[in-house]
């Protein structure tokens, strides 16, 4: 199958894709290699590989923070929309309002672990945004936007 | 992911395949503090196999590090994959490892 063919086949004809998975780090490999063909197809190898390392890192959040966040566990439910002139990824129901301010990279002088997925996130996207979940009063969306890419 | 272990004169070396992140990270994170426990001169993570890598597994590649650092033994990063590299780099911390050619 040709690049062009594979994209027209799964990009073209569906913008919008989403999945829902429980917030389970099992789970996470699933999320990578739902989003991979699609970034694959659009994006560079190495831009491709950042994307995809994005979208888990803010999985991930959901996993590691789900016993606050959610009740019970939850579920990581997100949507990817291939728009003409960038990518979004909506991670639905992504926190609650006051733990926005929470949620900012750290100093990478001080070498120590944890704390860096949010500066991944932050340095891949070209946008990465807060808005209210509508369909869920006091939660909120995590919205990322990478502009640029073929198609 | 799938962590091999060879041991020789100089320690051991660790020869991780899969991908490190949330689920499997901790299972490096135990591996190296077992090895520890036989107070190796050297530990060496070979990391040449590994396609992906998140910020957990990071933060496991520190913690080794400063394990190591504490007990006195040597420790480095061997033949790691280009998609590691990335990572590091974008982190910051490349250059923080020792890192070896296979």
């Amino acid at each position: 199958m040709s690049h062009g063919a594979r994209r027209g086949s799964i990009l073209l004809s569906k913008p919008t894709l989403s999945i829902d998975v429980p917030a389970s780090a099992g789970y996470l490999k699933c999320v990578r290699g739902f989003v991979k063909p699609l970034f694959d197809a659009r994006f560079d190898e190495e831009i491709a590989h950042r994307l995809v390392l994005a979208v888990d890192e803010a999985c991930s959040n959901i996993v590691k923070h789900g016993q606050t966040w959610f009740s019970p566990r939850g579920r990581i439910a997100l949507e990817l929309i291939d728009r003409k002139k960038a990518v979004e990824i909506r991670i639905l129901n992504f926190c609650g309002e006051n733990e926005v301010d929470k949620i900012k990279p750290r100093d990478l002088e001080d070498i120590k672990p944890g704390g860096l997925g949010t500066h991944f996130i932050a340095e891949i996207m070209d946008s990465v945004e807060f808005v209210p979940d509508k369909t869920r009063e006091g939660r909120m969306q995590l919205v990322m936007i990478k502009e640029g890419g073929s198609k | 992911m799938k962590i091999d272990k060879t041991e020789g004169p100089e320690g051991v070396t660790l020869i991780v395949s899969g991908d490190v992140d949330m689920e499997s990270s901790p299972k490096l994170r135990d591996e190296i503090k077992k090895c520890l426990k036989a107070k190796p001169g050297k530990i060496r993570l070979r990391l040449h196999d590994v396609p992906y890598i998140d910020s957990s597994g990071v933060a496991v590649l520190i913690e080794g590090m400063r394990w190591c650092k504490k007990k006195g033994a040597d420790y480095s990063l061997v033949a790691i994959s280009d998609n590691v590299k990335a990572v590091l780099d974008l982190s910051k911390l490349y250059g923080v490892f020792t890192v070896e050619a296979d």
